[in-house]
């Protein structure tokens, strides 16, 4: 007589209490939802996470928005310097021939004379700039010509170890000819050099600019 | 009742397997005969008795008898089972297996043949009497709506085909209005509902179980505060039910017919009042009175309950019996 006048309806609700069956699947839910505690933890500290990440990128993005705002007036500036840096290897391969000369009236011996100084460009690279394209050498070429009485040979060559030492790094002596001159008392001799446009032209006497421009 | 999965889960009683129903053995179990005379209440845990409570009349909160109208709502203070519960030392949540004695007008048991219902299983006969209780009993003229039982003669639940194994079949209502607001009591108290067994339903029961001659036909008289029933039992069956409601003298009567008719020896006429007996057979009728020795003899042992100072103590009432057996046959 177990359920007697108790509807339907509630038995059921009873039977969910008590029944074997219904306490089983009730203790796997219940184990479900505690095993999905861990799970929802870690989507809770994710989303918290992916939000602050979001926050952030809000953030630099408005950074970024304000660098950007910022930059447009030196847009112009930005242009005028990159036409600058453009010019620099054709200033870089300049050579500074007073500099040369200096270094070679200083190397000198009094025991020699010069004929005839020369000095060309050679090896042309083509840099376009605005404007056009300009052709920059980047060897230069330097002959010297002159005389000797003949018992000072040895004159030349300390003459030419001495220009070589104040010539810009990188440079070479080409040619050293001596030759007696058939007509008088004097030995004529010729040197080259070959001058590499680095920059460095300190040990010639250039001097830095205290003060650099600052474009 | 069709269990689904979905019905299931919006059922699923969280706070009571949270609180540790889940792993709970046994439920304490109620007992309350709710009588106008007397409301005696058993308190118990498997086959323990751990409380027997004489009158619960007049607690708050109270099970709500038939004759009384809707209960008010909730009741300040301990809730009933509470009270109960505490003074037998058990935890709440309780079940419960109320015996509601009803009036006449309130309560259907007869018995049918069953080749005289036009239905031919439990489940059409139980559909057809919540439809329209005329398709069955042809006169019935209750306006009130009531719910229905089907019993075998040897009051278990029948299931399927009434062709063969019931020649006879019970058929009991109860005025479904009081079914739920027993059912909103329940809830109330937050303990669940085993059954609402009629005293008279319980009392047969167990005379068939542990007095009833198996071989000769017998008669039984339970004497209720309200109600008197006599039913003729053979066989270990019920073959005829008949409830009286003031007319003593016309049961007198009946109760002769009803020995000639169907043979019944003297000293197979049992009487058994619930409450304090009040009906006196003649004494042609030799009848036996079922009381708190029989039902101790009847029953195997003394029944003890615990007492106030953790003291066991005896009881001489038959309800408490009838309320113990209640608790262990039904829950």
């Amino acid at each position: 007589m177990k359920n007697l006048f108790v509807s339907p309806e509630r038995v059921a609700v009873q039977n969910y209490r008590t029944g074997l069956p219904f306490r089983v699947a009730a203790a796997i839910i219940l184990a479900g939802l505690v095993l999905q505690a861990p799970m929802l933890l870690s989507s809770v500290l994710t989303w918290r996470r992916y939000q602050r990440a979001q926050d952030r990128r809000e953030m630099l993005r408005a950074e970024t928005a304000n660098f950007q705002a910022q930059l447009v007036p030196l847009q112009e500036t930005k242009r005028k310097l990159q036409q600058i840096h453009q010019w620099e290897p054709i200033f870089k391969a300049r050579l500074p021939v007073s500099a040369i000369l200096a270094a070679v009236e200083k190397s000198i011996p009094d025991q020699a004379v010069l004929g005839s100084v020369s000095i060309e460009a050679d090896q042309f690279d083509r840099v376009p700039v605005t404007g056009g394209v300009y052709r920059v050498p980047t060897n230069y070429r330097l002959v010297l010509q002159g005389e000797t009485r003949p018992e000072q040979g040895e004159a030349v060559q300390v003459f030419s170890e001495t220009l070589l030492r104040r010539l810009p790094p990188g440079s070479e002596e080409i040619r050293n000819d001596r030759q007696p001159r058939a007509a008088g008392n004097y030995n004529s001799f010729v040197l080259q050099y070959s001058i590499k446009p680095n920059g460095n032209y300190f040990g010639m006497g250039v001097q830095r600019l205290a003060d650099p421009d600052p474009l | 009742m069709g269990y689904s999965l979905v019905h299931f889960l919006r059922h699923f009683p969280w706070k009571y397997y949270l609180c540790g129903g889940l792993f709970r053995a046994n439920e304490p179990i109620i007992a309350v005969i709710l009588s106008p005379a007397q409301s005696p209440a058993l308190v118990t845990r498997g086959r323990h008795a751990l409380w027997y409570e004489n009158d619960v009349a007049v607690m708050p909160d109270r099970p709500p008898s038939p004759e009384s109208g809707l209960e008010a709502g909730l009741c300040p203070g301990r809730s009933f089972s509470a009270r109960l519960l505490a003074r037998g030392r058990a935890k709440n949540p309780a079940r419960y297996v109320l015996l509601p004695e009803l009036a006449v007008n309130d309560f259907y048991c007869n018995v049918h043949r069953v080749d005289g219902l036009r239905e031919s299983s439990t489940e059409v006969l139980l559909e057809s009497l919540q439809e329209d209780p005329r398709q069955v009993f042809g006169a019935w003229d209750e306006p009130r709506a009531f719910r229905w039982a089907i019993l075998s003669t040897d009051l278990e639940l029948p299931h399927g085909s009434l062709d063969r194994p019931h020649s006879q079949v019970m058929i009991v209502g109860l005025p479904a209005e009081y079914c739920e607001r027993v059912e909103i009591w329940a809830e109330r108290q937050k303990a669940s509902l085993a059954a609402i067994i009629p005293p008279v339903l319980a009392c047969l029961k167990w005379f068939l179980e542990t007095l009833a001659p198996v071989a000769e036909p017998c008669v039984l008289m339970v004497e209720l505060a309200q109600v008197t029933v006599l039913a003729v039992l053979m066989e270990g069956r019920v073959i005829l039910l008949r409830q009286y409601a003031t007319e003593v003298d016309y049961l007198f009567e009946d109760l002769s017919e009803r020995v000639r008719e169907f043979a019944v020896a003297p000293g197979r006429i049992y009487l058994w009042s619930l409450g304090p007996p009040k009906l006196q057979l003649p004494d042609h009728f030799s009848a036996t009175r079922v009381t708190a020795e029989i039902m101790r003899e009847a029953s195997g042992g003394v029944f003890l309950h615990r007492k106030m100072g953790d003291t066991k103590t005896e009881t001489e009432e038959p309800a408490a019996y009838l309320l113990h057996w209640a608790a262990r046959h039904v829950a």
